[in-house]
């Protein structure tokens, strides 16, 4: 085991390979819950794109499961939780004093991860392979209300609810799956930091099903390998003709309909943290504005897939799920600042991937007071760069209105 | 050893009944050897002796040439070397092996009550067995597990659920699965087939040849050329394994007949999820591929006879005995 440095967690953690070189760049998206109507766009698009051969029937590489009931497979969180906490009794506690900007964003994690709490012996991490009934039917029974106030509710947390967790593979920067597997058939790329199985060495022992505490390493039997989301890579290497070559988005986030995904790379230092670049969108969005947070960061893989936690949801049940930096990140996306509410907007405006943005402050458009809190609107105007400087998209905060001569308002 | 009727009463007497006795055990022990179809012509810390045969065995581990060899039993113990630890579940498998004069037959026989041979469900593991070889036959003997660095092995593994064949379609995975139509099946989107990962195709062959230099370095052999086949009767799995003396590429052993080499075994019980690391293995152990026949099967009329002095000498000797 050696000793890497997990910047969720605030501290260093054992992890059975040191921590790479550095100096590429990191896959990470940024989901806002709150905008999810879980059309399963995404799943379908992820779907036919991927997984739609024999064999395949129960995969799901994207998945919008409904929170706190649904899971894929079922109950993929609470089982692991619960593990946790047998084997780590009282001790899956933060302390959030410890906070540091960037290297410990959250404060520090004092429990121990899915790999402190591994035997060793036939596990390197602590897991379970769900079996095939937890597959096979995502969704079923979920948004099945239990509550019904007649006198409506309000916030800050709902006395009836729920929401909606999209999931794909997180990429992690410490991957449980590669940590896992005996035979070294899994791999992260310095590039851009997918986790990628290779088909030519799987034996489809499944330790990276065992090991992923977000189980999106699946087993298919039609080849006897596991599978698993591969970020749509050619997309990301520029192959898509669309794309000029440049690095473009995966397709379970340019089909959002609700505009919730935005996804980036970001770099990475020879120390594992972001390098210091606020305005890329997902440094932003993770370190300046704080607004995004990984799921479940005490599991220990450092996930690259950050959420925007729903506003409406009972705050321990998110604390559970996104860490200390919750009530922080519900209060910046409520309250938003100037520039946030500017960057908000890239969220599905192009397919390729933005890697720097400009604002070009506009006129004061409203006062606002939300929660209490006075707001003044700016229709600011927030322009995305790609990997070359050069601008691919212009977008204002106020969407444009046009109003049509009442001659020809005939619908 | 104390008689009922008092030793040395009458010293004649106790000679007499000391060679009753003698011939009693005597007979006792070969019958219990015969039983167990041991031939204690073999020497049993030796090893493995791979017997010379003119007509060559079917590839059918029931075949009943495999009854006539001496089989040596191996012990098997559970994988503690490196992660994931495991194993342990099947105790010991019996080794039988005869060679033509271009091919080497290897056969195993274990104890496993429960047959698992389809791994289709993320949880459903199948059984296997496989033999080791050093990748040069005669060479310095490579570590046990998996080879080492500049020592590599030659692996054949049979596969329970590779004998079975690899399900095609939905209604072989799940009895109630269903799907109107995929819009391709082309094996571009069958990853692990398109890149001729012996895993994930329809093998001509139960036997995976794999050679490793190590942990974790198990790779499949250029030339899948080892044939094979099980069998699961009763409480045990027989499996076959059968390979061309020529060397089939690198890393992989000519064998010759007059010639020492070194074979281990490993077994996967699929029912406690046995795979890969997790299984029961043993040492590597000598095979001789010898020029000796397989024993006849008068074996069991040699060791009628080698008993017949001694029940007749048993019987004299009772009658001694009762004599006053």
């Amino acid at each position: 085991m050696a000793d890497v440095y997990n910047w969720h967690l605030g501290r260093t953690m054992s992890y059975p390979y040191p921590a790479g070189p550095g100096g590429g760049r990191q896959f990470a998206a940024v989901f806002n819950i709150n905008r999810c109507i879980s059309c399963q766009t995404c799943s379908m698009a992820c779907k036919s794109t991927w997984t739609f051969s024999p064999g395949q029937e129960l995969m799901w590489w994207n998945n919008v499961e409904s929170k706190p009931f649904g899971g894929y497979p079922l109950n993929w969180d609470v089982n692991l939780l619960e593990m946790q906490a047998d084997r780590d009794p009282d001790g899956q506690v933060w302390n959030p004093e410890a906070r540091r900007e960037v290297e410990a964003p959250y404060g520090q994690f004092e429990g121990k991860t899915i790999f402190e709490t591994a035997n060793g012996k036939d596990q390197v991490v602590t897991g379970y392979i769900p079996s095939n009934d937890d597959w096979k039917a995502p969704n079923i029974y979920e948004d099945a209300a239990t509550k019904w106030a007649k006198e409506g509710v309000e916030l800050p947390a709902h006395s009836g609810w729920f929401f909606y967790l999209q999931r794909i593979c997180n990429h992690c920067t410490y991957p449980a799956c590669l940590a896992a597997c005996p035979r070294k058939a899994i791999y992260k790329r310095e590039q851009d930091g997918v986790v990628l199985i290779d088909q030519e060495r799987c034996r489809g022992y499944r330790k990276c099903v065992e090991a992923c505490p977000y189980k999106k390493a699946m087993y298919r039997p039609t080849t006897r390998t596991s599978e698993k989301c591969i970020a749509c890579y050619p997309r990301l290497e520029g192959q898509d003709p669309l794309s000029d070559g440049l690095p473009m988005e995966t397709r379970c986030m340019v089909a959002c309909v609700g505009k919730i995904r935005l996804q980036g790379l970001v770099q990475v230092g020879s120390d594992g943290l972001w390098v210091d670049d606020p305005r890329n969108p997902m440094y932003y969005l993770v370190h300046v504005a704080k607004v995004a947070l990984p799921l479940y960061p005490q599991f220990g893989t450092q996930p690259n897939v950050y959420y925007i936690p729903p506003r409406w949801v009972p705050r321990e049940y998110l604390h559970q799920m996104f860490g200390p930096g919750t009530d922080a990140a519900i209060d910046a996306y409520t309250n938003p600042s100037r520039e946030l509410l500017a960057v908000l907007q890239l969220f599905r405006v192009t397919q390729k991937i933005i890697f720097a943005f400009d604002i070009i402050p506009g006129p004061k458009v409203a006062d606002l007071n939300i929660g209490g809190q006075k707001q003044e609107i700016y229709d600011d105007t927030v322009v995305g760069l790609d990997s070359q400087g050069r601008e691919i998209v212009r977008v204002p905060v106020m969407e444009p209105t046009f109003q049509r001569p009442g001659k020809l308002n005939s619908i | 050893m104390r008689f009922p009727r008092g030793l040395g009463r009458r010293w004649e007497g106790g000679r007499r009944r000391t060679l009753a006795a003698a011939g009693a055990v005597t007979l006792v022990a070969a019958s219990a050897l015969f039983a167990a179809g041991v031939n204690p012509a073999v020497p049993q810390a030796a090893g493995v002796t791979s017997f010379q045969t003119e007509k060559a065995p079917a590839l059918d581990p029931t075949d009943g040439v495999w009854s006539s060899v001496p089989g040596v039993e191996v012990p098997l113990s559970a994988q503690k070397t490196t992660y994931p630890f495991g194993g342990g579940q099947i105790p010991a498998a019996t080794v039988r092996s005869v060679h033509t004069d271009d091919k080497l037959y290897v056969h195993l026989t274990y104890r496993d009550p429960t047959l698992n041979d389809e791994s289709d469900g993320f949880t459903r593991f199948a059984d296997a067995a496989a033999v080791q070889f050093p990748a040069t036959a005669g060479s310095t003997v490579p570590f046990f597990c998996m080879g080492q660095v500049d020592i590599g092995v030659n692996i054949w593994q049979w596969r329970a659920d590779t004998q079975r064949g690899i399900p095609e379609n939905v209604e072989e995975i799940s009895e109630r699965g269903y799907v109107d139509m995929y819009p391709s099946t082309e094996p571009l989107w069958y990853s692990a087939r398109d890149v001729g990962n012996i895993m994930a195709i329809q093998a001509k062959t139960p036997v995976q040849n794999l050679v490793a230099l190590g942990f974790g370095t198990l790779t499949q052999a250029d030339s899948q050329v080892v044939s094979g086949k099980a069998a699961h009767t009763g409480d045990e799995w027989q499996v076959v394994f059968r390979r061309d003396f020529a060397s089939p590429g690198e890393g992989q052993p000519t064998f010759s007949a007059g010639t020492e080499t070194d074979v281990a075994v490993a077994v996967w019980n699929g029912a406690e999820r046995e795979r890969n690391g997790l299984k029961s293995v043993s040492q590597f152990t000598t095979l001789t591929i010898g020029a000796e026949p397989i024993p006849p099967n008068r074996t069991s009329l040699m060791f009628l006879l080698l008993a017949a002095p001694f029940v007749v000498m048993g019987g004299i000797a009772l009658v001694f005995w009762r004599l006053p």
